[in-house]
């Protein structure tokens, strides 16, 4: 029996020191690709001498700018789940006057999915195919920490500024492309999931500061941390499944969300109205009965996804009321507003 | 040599082990005995290099380039060691003044060099996220060697090791205080010498300066598109 002891403590061994040697490892893109460590990355105060932008749309100026950043299961944000493209096509359907924009990979500095130029980016092809198949579909843990230890590298202290800078660089970048006029303070909305609020957070902030508008962060189920980027974003709209218990690992971990630490900059964004917590329904964090089921119902006879999406465009239309002309902003409202069968907003709560 | 080297490496690693078990005696001996100098400062020395690993990022912040970046680390590990035989030596004057203790310098040398064991680990501060817990552990232990091994080998008791640490300290801010401006340009000079770039450690200012880069060239950018102007 003593023997199997020693085979359970060496492989826990082990695993630790895989871990540390990860973790290790995590900050060094971000880190390195300020430094200017690589050729293969652009220089961090360098942006192309015109942007490369797709025409305007001939019939109106978009209402808003919706990003959406996915959760730590991405490894290429080409490479979206079925239910996260559903999800996005459902919200461009109820939300039409918004460019909805999701083309940034939310856990490198440099926009570089695991799929991309890197060194171990064969590996992380075969596993991101390999998780879609039954046998090998728990290999979506190594996607899912190495993504955690860049939500800690963006919420750490010493390395989240140069991160984030990296991450609101690629979200200005992707934005541009997309028809974004700098100077023309479109409201720009950033949805982040799971891992993707912290980002959505961080980044915000810097982006804020770039573009001179207010950012609004809309999070699904987002784990958000005592990062103080969150006074600079201009309010979180925080989407609460009741049977989702990750969505408050941030509040336990970082003693700068605990309600004690009066002057932390969380409690201090608390104080301020920055964040109002709207709750959804039974959503689980990830995988069956989430935020994006399309086969888990409501009472209301909504599913999931679409009590999101609906959620969601709620939100939109508030941000756009507050940052438009009153009468074009009720036009927006009045095609934004669903069934108005108790919109998540309704039953909000500041905090 | 090779086998003087192994042999060498192994003995740093007895010493350093035997320092993290803060065994009195085993500390008090290593303490007394000038045979262990070179272990003791090839300690210290590799101790305040994995120190700046851990903090690093400072190096990075300041876009200091690859093949610096190790002669960096152990540039610092000498600074370290010798920054350390200065609080040593604060340590012995007040030592001999308050509670006239006869030991002497060298000891008190070995003493600090050994405190630094933990700081072997500097390393692991790099982590995110858990890296200031750790900071925090490793100075704490480097503490707490420092107190067990002065108590042991000074023969003092735990609260006059304690105010013999204090006032070393406080003596060191007066030191630094005193002599900011020459000790600044001491250390610009030293960091421009190893690392090949300016010292600058506040990093927001950093990337204040390089945001303030990137709007400048989104300007343009809004200068040059006619279509970028606001309805």
């Amino acid at each position: 029996m003593s023997w199997l002891v020693t085979e359970i403590l060496r492989l826990i061994a082990i695993a630790i020191v895989l871990f540390l040697i990860a973790a290790l490892l995590a900050p060094f893109e971000s880190l390195g690709w300020w430094a200017g460590w690589s050729r293969a990355w652009p220089s961090p105060v360098s942006l192309p001498a015109q942007p490369a932008t797709q025409p305007h749309r001939a019939d109106a100026a978009p209402s808003c700018y919706v990003l959406f950043l996915s959760g730590i299961g991405i490894t290429d944000a080409a490479a979206l789940t079925p239910k996260e493209q559903a999800f996005l096509d459902l919200l461009a359907a109820r939300v039409p006057s918004a460019v909805i924009v999701h083309d940034i990979f939310p856990y490198s500095a440099v926009n570089n999915p695991l799929t991309g130029q890197r060194p171990l980016q064969r590996l992380w092809i075969w596993i991101g195919q390999a998780v879609r198949r039954p046998r090998t579909k728990g290999l979506f843990r190594l996607v899912a920490l190495r993504n955690v230890l860049q939500v800690l590298v963006s919420a750490d202290r010493r390395y989240g500024p140069v991160f984030n800078f990296g991450v609101a660089r690629g979200i200005l970048l992707s934005l541009v492309r997309s028809g974004y006029q700098p100077g023309s303070r479109t409201p720009i909305i950033l949805i982040g999931l799971s891992g993707g609020g912290q980002i959505a957070v961080g980044g915000g902030a810097t982006l804020h500061r770039l573009l001179d508008v207010p950012i609004w962060v809309v999070s699904i189920g987002g784990v958000l941390t005592s990062d103080p980027s969150i006074l600079e974003i201009e309010h979180v709209f925080h989407l609460d499944g009741s049977q989702d218990r990750i969505q408050h690992l941030g509040m336990v971990l970082y003693p700068g969300c605990w309600p004690i630490v009066r002057r932390s900059a969380w409690n201090r964004a608390l104080a301020q109205g920055k964040r109002t917590v709207i709750p959804v329904g039974p959503m689980t964090h990830m995988s069956h009965g989430d935020y994006f089921s399309r086969s888990m119902f409501l009472p209301n006879g909504r599913s999931y996804v679409e009590q999101t999406v609906a959620v969601i465009a709620e939100v939109t239309a508030h941000v756009l009321a507050s940052t438009m002309p009153g009468q074009l902003a009720q036009a927006t409202q009045t095609e934004q507003r669903g069934t108005n069968e108790g919109d998540g907003l309704d039953a909000r709560r500041s905090v | 040599m090779l086998a003087d080297l192994s042999d060498f490496i192994a003995q740093l690693g007895t010493i350093a082990g035997e320092a993290l078990r803060l065994n009195p005696d085993v500390l008090m001996h290593a303490a007394s005995s000038p045979q262990g100098n070179l272990l003791i400062l090839t300690m210290t020395v590799v101790a305040g290099a994995s120190l700046l690993a851990g903090q690093s990022v400072i190096l990075f912040v300041n876009q200091v380039k690859p093949g610096r970046f190790a002669f960096s680390m152990l540039f610092y590990g000498i600074v370290f060691a010798l920054s350390l035989g200065l609080w040593a030596a604060m340590v012995w004057l007040c030592a001999g003044i308050l509670f006239e203790t006869n030991q002497p310098l060298g000891t008190t040398l070995r003493i600090v060099g050994l405190s630094s064991a933990p700081l072997l680990f500097g390393f692991l501060i790099f982590l995110p996220y858990f890296g200031a817990p750790i900071e925090w552990v490793l100075w704490s232990w480097s503490g707490l060697i420092f107190l067990v091994t002065v108590q042991a080998t000074f023969g003092l008791t735990l609260g006059q090791a304690l105010v013999l640490v204090a006032l070393g300290w406080l003596l060191v801010q007066v030191a630094t205080r005193l002599l900011g401006h020459q000790l600044s340009a001491l250390r610009d000079g030293l960091w421009r010498a190893a690392t090949g770039t300016l010292f600058d450690p506040n990093q927001h200012e950093l990337i204040a300066a390089a945001t303030a880069e990137l709007r400048a060239q989104l300007a343009a950018w809004e200068a040059h598109d006619p279509e970028s102007q606001p309805a």
